[in-house]
């Protein structure tokens, strides 16, 4: 026994000796002292010598384990320091659940901002409107052609689901007086089957800014400081002479298309500029409805397509994934 | 509209730039191929609906004059009995006569404008009444002679009355419908379409041509009760031209006989021959200022004006007798503006605003986020309902009930939903269609009850990922987790109750309470529901957003300027007994500050039937450090009352 003990102290001190590099003297201590190690073996066998030669063999072998402790504790002095155990960094990180916003409330919100910082506020207004605030008080009585344009949804009680955002600006002028500076996001629906530019639930963001002065030139300013703002430096506005029934002047909105700089590409149908809004001077019939003097004061309203925006801001070709709701669409666009 | 080019260059000199000219006048150029122009004619402007109003315009911004001129009219007299009962429904009726003619084909020229204006020629007679349609913008109706009873009457439909139109459908009439009728029967629907029994064929020997102005709303709702339309009633509906009736009645009865034979009779039945003029609009250049933001000199204002056929005179402007749009003095500025350019208007830009600037919806805006930042995706589903999907509520239920609609698009979705559940399910299910198993969405949107609120739902279905690290079912806990961190991190003061609401599974159920009222609830989503999007299990919960304005204001906590203590107690809580049970009586200690539930554990080395719970226990005094005696007492306060209650402590 003494014998075995001498030649694994002999190999022992070699063996740690030879160590060049932490790794190597991590795998020397497990080779002797760890459970299965050499030493360790030889002080579990301890217990199978005749009686009489334990204790000499105990204190061998104590001895022993303590002087390897010794040396691997100064061979690891002198070797270079390297964190015990290393880490398989190529490993993928737990990453924390992370959802995202729907791209239309993102949109929203932007075109909330841009208004918000040019000193419009916010209101809203209900989806399930009667025929007076979504059409009548537009200025679009019954039998007027420009009703035609609205494929109406209609509920069984005699209500309606608005077809545009337009009835807040009633709305609020019926409970607030000028001066009024206005915006209102939200949902309207028009009986339109679903096809890649057509949706029958869509979202609009109303425009409306009432004052003693308020001018078509600030009109065309303010739309075009809002698609500066949402579409970069470059980007401009044109007005093209249009009708609505309840603004005049009217308007169509359109936006030099971001996708190729007014070069003309497929997203613009080739002409370089896109449509996404209509606008114009708020009617005098309009504001009389409403018992605002049209001579006194005067206002500009615009409302705009908010799947349209996000589908140029985005690239989108196809309104429909806005409502598809493909988990991977919406993480895709965070 | 649809307008061959060749056909407008025989009534103006076109410029280079035509197209842009006419998009800049706000006549929409959608197509422009094999020399036809596809226009977009907005409703306030019938008369564009015609070549010569695309001509007049362009004229007017070339200050190049039309290159033809058709003013011409037929003397009234008598030339067959004409009647107008309904003056207001037929405010100018006027009739004449083309003798001898033969019908046939048109010739090449006409019927190939026609085609390319997207009109089929039919014959010569018909084709010519047509062509005077698109040229001047006023529809015509021919009748033969022959067919026709004693009189024309211009009259009201009689309840019952029946006719059959030209394309060969029997209507019933009633008389809310203006008809041109004989002496015996109905022989055309005003405005509309004219009656197989009274119009042109082969044998057709003598024409009677009508050119009228109808009332515009009399011709809408009765092609609106026949549910027909076209290019007649299309251009009636907008608005006709009184003054052009009867030059268009002259001209097409030349064109008839030109492309027809036959002898015209020179003269016509008319019952207004002399209408009233167009009434002047006073204008105030310095409100058109204001309104226009540019600079307007008084003369400028008529020379603007003049080259599209308005007279400005004394403040007052006189608009031409093809304008029916312009009423009253914002009319006549949108005409300035149109044709000053919008192009030219100078952009002004005023961002100051006298007033606070706010937004009630910036709570709902924070929420959404907070959501998304908790794992979960926002999603925008369509608020149409089937009502199948509420069935199997409660009779009194209001969520039963939804508000239904007249004209669904889709006939099962034909109510406004009452819940944002179904919707979320239908979420789900498209995303399992596609492969997609992690399921964690929510909405923010509103629901159609007696009125409209805005409900904030959301909705755990399948499994997290499977990584190295996660891979779990969803259950109960995340959705009350998600419910508890959100309303948290909103800083509402809230409180979760054993509760039962229909939408959710008895016993997996937890009413939202704030001030001790229920704002919605949490839990198991019902199996009778998740059962008809194909789902085994989805755990949701669904708030009304009004408690969002129940926040409370962010507040200084100060730091704790003393050490805490902290004791690990782990309990045997058997069957019958909850977590609630062991919390509350934790939550009555002096000095505790806050208490985790740190491990749930069942099986090995745990008695049947009970389950052991570890409560990682705080205690701390805000003014001085505690003693390990102070809360060993309090410990064994815990240890005892728990003991009272059958809830042992867990030995190890
Ligand atoms: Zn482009």
């Amino acid at each position: 026994m003494q014998d075995k003990i001498e030649k694994l102290r002999e190999k022992a001190l070699k063996l740690i000796e030879d160590v060049k590099s932490s790794e190597e003297l991590e795998r020397a201590r497990v080779s002797l002292l760890g459970k299965k190690g050499e030493i360790t073996g030889l002080i579990r066998s301890i217990g199978k010598l005749p009686p009489e030669e334990r204790p000499l063999a105990g204190k061998l072998l104590n001895a022993l384990k303590r002087e390897v402790e010794e040396k691997i504790e100064e061979k690891r002095k002198t070797l270079p320091k390297v964190r015990k155990v290393k880490i398989d960094t190529s490993i993928p990180g737990r990453r924390p659940k992370t959802g995202a916003l729907h791209p239309l409330t993102r949109i929203e919100e932007e075109i909330v901002d841009i208004f918000m910082r040019m000193g419009f506020s916010v209101e809203y207004g209900p989806e399930i409107e009667t025929d007076y605030y979504n059409f009548t008080a537009l200025n679009t009585p019954e039998h007027h052609p420009a009703r035609d344009l609205h494929d109406t949804f209609y509920l069984e009680d005699g209500n309606l689901l608005r077809t545009h955002t337009s009835p807040v600006q009633i709305r609020v002028m019926e409970k607030k007086k000028p001066p009024l500076r206005i915006i209102s996001p939200g949902r309207a629906y028009r009986f339109d089957p679903f096809d890649p530019s057509h949706s029958p639930v869509f979202h609009q963001v109303e425009g409306l800014w009432v004052d003693r002065d308020v001018s078509f030139s600030d009109l065309k300013g303010t739309l075009e400081a809002f698609g500066k703002e949402l579409f970069g430096k470059e980007t401009r506005i044109k007005l093209v002479p249009h009708y609505f029934p309840f603004t005049e002047p009217s308007a169509e909105v359109h936006l030099s298309c971001p996708f190729c700089k007014e070069k003309g590409c497929r997203v613009c149908k080739y002409t370089g500029w896109v449509e996404i809004a209509g606008c114009g001077m708020v009617h005098p019939e309009v504001l009389r409805g409403v018992g605002i003097d049209p001579y006194q004061w005067t206002g500009f309203a615009f409302g705009m397509g908010v799947e349209r925006i996000a589908m140029l801001r985005y690239g989108i070709d196809d309104i429909r994934n806005f409502y598809e709701n493909d988990l991977r669409f919406i993480e895709g666009l965070r | 509209m649809k307008l061959p080019v060749e056909w407008l260059e025989e009534w103006v000199e076109l410029p280079q730039d035509f197209v842009d000219v006419l998009d800049n006048l706000g006549i929409g150029v959608e197509g422009y191929g094999d020399g036809v122009l596809d226009l977009e004619i907005t409703p306030n402007r019938p008369d564009l609906l015609s070549v010569i109003g695309i001509a007049r315009e362009i004229a007017g911004k070339t200050g190049k004059p039309l290159k033809k001129n058709i003013e011409a009219v037929f003397p009234v007299r008598n030339v067959f009995p004409v009647e107008v009962e309904d003056k207001e429904g037929c405010p100018r009726y006027t009739l004449g006569l083309i003798k001898g003619v033969k019908v046939g084909p048109s010739p090449e020229w006409m019927a190939r404008r026609l085609e390319l204006a997207g009109i089929n020629p039919i014959n010569n007679v018909v084709d010519a009444t047509n062509y005077v349609m698109l040229e001047l913008g006023q529809p015509l109706h021919p009748f033969d002679r022959e067919k026709i009873k004693g009189k024309i009457v211009v009259r009201r439909a009689r309840d019952g009355e029946k006719i059959t139109t030209l394309d060969g459908v029997e209507r019933e009439l009633n008389p809310e419908i203006l008809v041109i009728a004989d002496a015996e029967r109905p022989v055309a629907l005003a405005g509309i379409m004219g009656a197989e029994d009274s119009g042109i064929d082969e044998e057709t020997r003598d024409v009677l041509l009508e050119s009228a102005y109808f009332d515009p709303i009399r011709v809408r709702r009765g092609r609106k009760i026949l549910n027909i339309s076209t290019e007649a009633s299309y251009r009636f509906e907008r608005g006709g031209d009184v003054y052009v009736v009867p030059v268009a009645l002259r001209r097409a009865l030349e064109l008839i006989r030109e492309v027809a034979g036959g002898e015209v009779v020179e003269g016509m039945e008319d019952t207004l021959p002399e209408p009233e003029g167009r009434k002047p609009v006073k204008i105030s250049v310095s409100f058109g200022k204001r309104l226009l933001g540019i600079e307007i000199k008084d003369e400028d204002v008529k020379d603007w004006l003049e080259p599209f056929g308005f007279r400005v005179e004394d403040g007052k402007v006189i608009p031409p007798r093809w304008r029916r749009d312009i009423h009253e003095e914002v009319d006549v500025w949108e005409e300035v503006a149109r044709i000053y350019g919008y192009e030219r208007v100078p952009s002004s830009v005023r961002v100051i605003s006298s007033e606070p600037v706010y937004d009630n919806g910036k709570i709902l805006r924070q929420a959404k986020r907070v959501l998304s930042g908790l794992g979960l995706f926002e999603v925008y589903p369509i608020p149409f309902m089937n009502p199948e999907d509420v069935a199997f509520l409660p009779e009194e239920d209001e969520r039963r009930k939804g508000r239904r609609l007249k004209n669904p698009m889709w006939p099962e979705k034909n109510v406004m939903r009452t819940t944002l559940i179904p919707g979320l399910l239908s979420v789900a299910r498209y995303n399992l269609n596609h492969q997609i198993r992690d399921i964690r969405i929510f909405e923010a949107g509103k629901v159609f009850l007696s009125e409209e609120r805005i409900k904030i739902a959301g909705l755990f279905v399948g499994e997290e990922k499977k990584t190295w690290y996660s891979g779990r079912k969803y259950d109960f806990y995340d959705v009350k987790g998600a419910v508890e961190e959100f309303l948290t991190l909103m800083r509402i003061p809230f409180e979760l109750r054993d509760e039962k609401d229909p939408l959710f599974d008895e016993g997996t159920c937890l009413g939202v309470w704030v001030n001790e009222r229920c704002y919605g609830y949490l839990g198991e989503i019902k199996r009778e529901l998740v059962e008809r999007y194909e789902i085994e299990h989805a755990y949701g919960f669904e708030l009304d957003a009004s408690l969002l304005e129940l926040r409370e204001p962010e507040e200084f906590v100060p730091l704790p300027r003393f050490p805490h203590i902290k004791r690990d107690l782990s309990f045997l809580v058997p069957a019958g007994k909850r977590c609630e049970d062991v919390l509350r009586v934790i939550r009555e200690a002096t000095y505790l500050e806050r208490v985790e539930v740190i491990d749930i554990y069942r099986g090995k080395n745990i008695p049947e039937g009970y389950t052991s719970m570890t409560f990682s226990c705080v205690f701390r005094h805000p003014e001085r450090t505690l003693t390990d005696d102070e809360v060993e007492h309090e410990v064994q306060e815990i240890i005892r009352k728990l003991e009272d209650e059958g809830i042992e402590l867990r030995r190890l």
